[in-house]
């Protein structure tokens, strides 16, 4: 009984820090989205300086580890306080980690969801590109009508194993970012409990729960939407959910 | 094999207004020079058909028709309009693309692989052009294609996706998508090539019916039946020329070019 008791003492007491991993990713996977949409297209572009520095900027944050672009954009951000951001007087929104977290996070998903966007974009049927030029399409309409429906379908699964990878890696933001005040994460709160009482297995295992609930909401909620998105091909929705629950990165 | 019905000859037009009128087209893809000079015209109401073997260039040629390949050579004439394009040779593109794709608008396409957008239901297909390219009234175009969708005998398939339609269905449903535009040309590629001998007959029998209501079409194919029935003039292209033009009723029983003759000694044969 005094397990259990301890269990949802540990419950309650990470619910609030479980906000700040939720806020970290949600503040970036939107904007890491919208990005990686030009991105891809960037280096699906015919046009070669545009291709490279898409493909350079993808290949920098795709081959290196998220906890050296931490320190990296950090050391950089921190360099550059006296000359830039504190004659500004934006020191303390630059330097929160509330804001670097998700920029760094949003830089990172930018790469790796460019890059699953960008496989997605060359795997679009061409007879169908091409029965929409053929009609007269313009640029535009082709992308959202034709090509964006195929190439989201295309991307949904890969692009929901990086959803739950970054959700989970934010708890990297404080490895690097001074917490502030009682701003702690899932792991930071727990390390402070672990730093307590030594008891390794409940308080991590109680933040590992947070992460499996969430992630399960995500599982949830992607295999709705991939079930809309893959109404057209009977059966594509079913055959995925198997997959689903498999070990993830 | 559909048996060939003589029927009456469409190339004695009193007025001949031409459609379209390709003129020393030229077209390589690389060191592969796969069109080395041709010309073609359609008047209004004619049913141009193009043969010729394998990789003989017809794909190529009819596709410059509607600009998806650009001939780097020769000229291109739409209902009289001359399509503009930048300078002759390999990089040469349309200079105006709004008049390419005003022009695409009116040329319907039908592809030997249906090419239907395979997320759309079937209704869907047949409107996306008249209402996204062409900008008509959306009770209008849903009339119409409902209409054109119970000619080629799809109305009930219209809520089906294109997956759960069969192959001669799918290519029903892509002629369909291509009339509704209300095109000057029909441009065919192949369109029973992809299929059973038993689905090339619903569809062949739709192309007849488009034929014989005098809608002017530009057809590759390799169905020698279908050609000699509703042509009024069989082109065949060898090594990037017309090696022969002529109506078929000529063309078919005495071909002047021995490679005719051959091909088509060969394609009974097959
Ligand atoms: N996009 C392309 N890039 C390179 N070569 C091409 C391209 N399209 C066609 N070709 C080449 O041009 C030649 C003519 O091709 P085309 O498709 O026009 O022939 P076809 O007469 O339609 O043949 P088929 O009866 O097999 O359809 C072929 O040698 C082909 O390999
Ligand atoms: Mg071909």
């Amino acid at each position: 009984m005094t397990q259990l008791t301890a269990v949802l003492a540990d419950i309650a007491l990470l619910a609030k820090p479980a906000l700040f991993n939720l806020y970290f990713a949600f503040a970036s996977i939107p904007i890491g989205f919208l990005f990686a949409i030009f991105l891809a297209l960037g280096k699906a572009s015919r046009h070669g300086l545009l291709r490279r520095l898409s493909s350079s900027y993808i290949y920098m944050f795709r081959g290196s580890p998220l906890f050296i672009q931490f320190f990296m954009i950090y050391s950089m951000v921190l360099a550059l306080n006296l000359s830039v951001w504190k004659p500004l007087g934006i020191d303390g929104i630059v330097l929160n980690p509330l804001v670097l977290g998700p920029v760094v996070l949003a830089l990172n998903t930018t790469a790796y969801t460019a890059e699953i966007l960008f496989g997605a974009l060359t795997s679009v049927p061409r007879g169908e590109i091409e029965a929409a030029r053929a009609f007269g399409f313009s640029p535009g309409t082709r992308f959202r009508r034709i090509v964006w429906p195929h190439m989201i379908r295309l991307a949904w699964p890969a692009y929901t194993n990086e959803v739950v990878f970054l959700f989970h890696a934010t708890t990297l933001v404080y490895f690097t970012l001074p917490v502030i005040d009682d701003q702690k994460d899932l792991m930071t709160k727990a390390g402070e409990l672990f730093q307590r009482d030594f008891n390794v297995l409940l308080h991590y295992s109680v933040a590992g729960l947070y992460f499996l609930a969430c992630s399960l909401a995500i599982f949830v909620v992607s295999g709705l939407i991939y079930r809309r998105l893959t109404r057209h091909m009977p059966g594509a929705a079913q055959r995925w959910r198997f997959t689903l629950i498999s070990p993830l990165r | 094999m559909v048996i060939a019905t003589p029927r009456s000859p469409r190339h004695v037009d009193a007025m001949s207004i031409p459609v379209v009128e390709l003129s020393g087209i030229h077209k390589s893809f690389g060191a592969n020079a796969v069109l080395r000079g041709i010309s073609l015209i359609a008047n209004e109401g004619e049913v141009i058909t193009l043969i010729g073997s394998s990789g003989s260039g017809k794909s190529t040629l009819l596709r410059c028709i509607n600009l998806l390949e650009v001939p780097e050579q020769g000229q291109v004439r739409i209902g009289g309009e001359d399509v503009s394009l930048s300078l002759p040779g390999p990089h040469r593109r349309p200079t105006n693309e709004t008049q390419i794709r005003r022009i695409r608008s009116e040329l319907g396409m039908v592809f030997q692989s249906f090419n239907l957008w395979s997320h759309m239901s079937v209704l869907d297909n047949v409107m996306a052009a008249p209402l996204r390219v062409q900008g008509r009234d959306a009770a209008d175009v849903r009339a119409e294609a409902m209409a054109t969708l119970a000619k080629v005998g799809l109305a009930e398939k219209a809520e089906a996706w294109p997956a759960e339609l069969s192959g001669g269905q799918q290519q029903r449903a892509a002629i369909a998508r291509a009339l509704c535009i209300n095109p000057r040309v029909m441009l065919f590629d192949e369109p029973t090539s992809a299929l059973d001998p038993e689905l090339q007959v619903e569809v062949t029998r739709v192309i007849r019916l488009l034929a014989d209501e005098g809608r002017t079409m530009v057809l590759v194919t390799h169905d020698m039946g279908l050609a000699r029935a509703i042509s009024s003039r069989v082109l065949f292209l060898h090594q990037g020329l017309i090696e022969e033009e002529a109506p078929p009723e000529t063309l078919f029983t005495a071909p002047k070019s021995a490679r005719v003759a051959q091909f088509l000694k060969a394609s009974s044969g097959g």
